[in-house]
Formats: structure tokens, C-alpha cells, sequence
């Protein structure tokens, strides 16, 4: 079979350029996984690269869509064969379960001028807390009602207190079932004025820096 | 292939791309073995509710802005509460303040790429127990455009 021009400038164009990219940034670990202790409030990612190419980079920016994700990056330009690393710190605020959360690096990357960096990030869940919220309308009778407390992932949580910002409303704990189940119980009083109280409920776990779950009572005023 | 005895000879040019095209089909299929992922194609599923449709309900709306707090105050929705999952528990109170039954809650974050003002939606609905909670289409840049 005789080849034209057209398939020889393909093999020679493209068939490169599918296996090398022209790239010049290569990535050691582009998505990284953590799995942190109930104890942890932040995780640390260092994201090494190599320049591999003939050419200098220079990276234009590393950003981070979220607040809670921030980006470090050590050297603003690699020479030929110069290793760099981008550090990313991601603070976990309230969140639970998986996150994931990307870091932006531009750069004059030929192939990948716009590099996605990724934290996966899988952190405990310790309590559940259900509802968090507890709200009496003025149509509903001022009856106690419960939140319901569940250890999760055989933490060894073995009792909770709770404490109101407001004395008029009431919160009690009582175990429920063992192994980790407990309620609270709130009762609200009658008032013309509105009542508002923040409830923090706290558990015995970790010993050094126990961790607090807060409810949030709001009581229509009755007329 | 090969032609029949009585069928034209194909033309070099068609042959050629014919194998050009059997060529590329070999690294687009190796790819799309390698890269499916189930969660990819869910992206692509669209819970969210558009400006417009906000805009024409007649129940009260309370907007929550889920983005940074520098973002916020920066600028924001008129009458908008901060709520993100940085300052979760600082935060929340005033908005279980302000609600009021039937209110429509919406929350919005910086565009349509980020996935915040979902994740804040689902924590009210779920957590807290808010009814009706819902999400902005294209966020703070569809409000912003929708109001220049």
C-alpha cells in the first residue's frame, strides 16, 4: 500500500501530539485522597510538578473556587527540569462526608495551559443530629419536642449535655438506646413575644476538644 | 473490504480516510473506556430553578447567598443572608430568624459551575428541615445579568 503525503503529515502531526501532548507540566499527583480523624479541622495537600519540556513555564495563577480551599504556590516559574509544588490547605468549616474541592493553575503549559488540581477529602460524620431546627408557629400548641441524637461510625461518644441561651426554654438528654442513641427534649414557654434560644449540645468526645453540635429553638409570639 | 469483481475500484483518497478515521477511533474509544464514570454523565443533571421562575412566584422568597463572605460584601442579592459551610453555625441562626413559613428559600452561589449553593440547599432541607428549599440557575452572574 503506497501512502500519500496526507497520512504521512497525519503520523508525523498528529499521531505525536496524541502521545506527548507537547507537554511541559508533569503532575506527580493531580487528585489526592484524604481521610482525617474526628479530631482534624483541615487537611494539607502538597501537589508536586516537574517541568519536563525545553521551555520555561510560568504559572499565571492558582485558584480555588471555594473559600475554604487555599492555594500556595512556591515558585511562580520553572526552568527545564525544575521540580515546583503548589500547597493547598482545605479547612472543613461544618462540612461532612465527601468533598471535593479543585484548584485552578494556569499557566503557559502548551497542553494543559488550565491544570485542575483535586482534594478529595471523606470527613467522619460524628453525630447526627436531627432536626436542628425546632419551630413552634403560633397555630401549634407549646408541646416538648424531641431532637434526636445518633453516634455515628462507632465513635465512643457515651453522653451529651445541652445548654440553652435562653433559661425559658428547656433541654434535657436522655439516652435512648445503647450504643449511641439519645434525645433531647425542648420545652418552650408561652410568651407574647417571640422566643428565640440557641441550643449546644455538646458530646463527651474527643476528651481533649469535645466536639459541640448546635439546635436552633424559635417560638412564635402568642396573643 | 475488498471491491467486487464488478464493482469500481475505491478511490485512493476515500481509502486513506477511511483509515484516518479508523486510526482516530482507536485512542476516542480507548478514552472513553478509560474515562467513564457514571458521575460524570450526573453532572449533567439539572436540579436547579431559573431566575425567571423565581421571579414570577407569588410566595415570599428569602435568598441565601452561599458564596465567601468577601464575596458577599462585595455585593449581593437585595435582602439576601450569608449562609456558607465555612461559618455554618454562625450564620445559620440569623436566617432560622428571618424565615417564615411559606417563604421559598433559594439560595444562590457565584455561577453556574459551582456547586455550593446545591450543597447549602441540601443542608437546609435535610438538616434543618426548611421546606421548599430550592437553588439558582446560573447564580449570582445569572441575577447580576438578568439586573444590569
Amino acid at each position: 500500500m503506497r501512502f500519500s503525503p496526507l497520512l504521512c503529515g497525519f503520523s508525523m502531526i498528529a499521531l505525536p501530539a496524541m502521545t506527548s501532548h507537547g507537554q511541559q507540566l508533569q503532575w506527580e499527583q493531580a487528585e489526592q485522597k484524604f481521610t482525617p480523624s474526628a479530631t482534624d479541622s483541615a487537611v494539607v495537600a502538597h501537589f508536586q510538578c516537574k517541568n519536563v519540556g525545553m521551555s520555561e513555564v510560568k504559572f499565571t495563577s492558582v485558584t480555588s473556587p471555594c473559600a475554604c480551599t487555599t492555594p500556595v504556590l512556591r515558585k511562580k516559574q520553572l526552568a527545564p527540569g525544575e521540580s515546583g509544588e503548589v500547597t493547598a490547605t482545605f479547612t472543613f468549616g461544618s462540612r461532612t462526608g465527601l468533598q471535593e474541592k479543585t484548584l485552578l493553575v494556569e499557566s503557559n503549559d502548551r497542553d494543559q495551559p488550565r491544570k485542575i488540581l483535586k482534594l478529595v477529602t471523606t470527613i467522619p460524620k460524628v453525630v447526627e443530629v436531627n432536626p436542628t431546627f425546632l419551630f413552634w408557629p403560633a397555630s401549634q400548641p407549646l408541646v416538648s419536642r424531641e431532637i434526636s441524637l445518633k453516634v455515628l461510625n462507632g465513635f465512643p461518644i457515651h453522653a451529651f449535655t445541652v445548654t440553652s441561651s435562653d433559661p425559658r426554654v428547656s433541654a434535657k438528654v436522655e439516652p435512648l438506646k445503647p450504643g449511641g442513641e439519645f434525645r433531647v427534649v425542648v420545652s418552650v414557654p408561652e410568651s407574647p413575644q417571640p422566643v428565640t434560644a440557641l441550643l449546644q449540645i455538646t458530646a463527651d468526645y474527643p476528651p481533649e476538644n469535645p466536639k459541640v453540635f448546635n439546635a436552633t429553638v424559635r417560638v412564635e409570639g402568642r396573643k | 473490504m475488498s471491491a467486487g469483481p464488478g464493482s469500481p475500484p475505491m478511490k485512493p483518497l476515500a481509502r486513506q480516510i477511511a483509515l484516518l478515521l479508523a486510526l482516530a477511533a482507536i485512542p476516542a474509544g480507548a478514552s472513553a473506556l478509560v474515562c467513564w464514570k457514571r458521575g460524570q454523565w450526573d453532572a449533567f443533571i439539572d436540579h436547579s430553578v431559573p431566575l425567571s421562575e423565581i421571579v414570577a412566584a407569588s410566595q415570599p422568597v428569602l435568598w441565601v447567598d452561599a458564596r465567601s463572605k468577601v464575596e458577599y460584601a462585595v455585593a449581593h442579592i437585595p435582602g439576601a443572608l450569608l449562609l456558607n459551610e465555612d461559618d455554618w453555625d454562625d450564620l445559620l441562626p440569623k436566617v432560622l430568624e428571618t424565615w417564615q413559613p411559606g417563604n421559598v428559600v433559594v439560595v444562590y452561589c457565584s455561577s453556574q459551575s459551582c456547586h455550593t449553593s446545591e450543597e447549602v440547599a441540601q443542608r437546609l432541607s435535610k438538616e434543618v428541615g426548611l421546606p421548599g428549599v430550592q437553588f439558582l440557575r446560573g447564580g449570582w452572574e445569572a441575577w447580576k445579568g438578568a439586573h444590569k
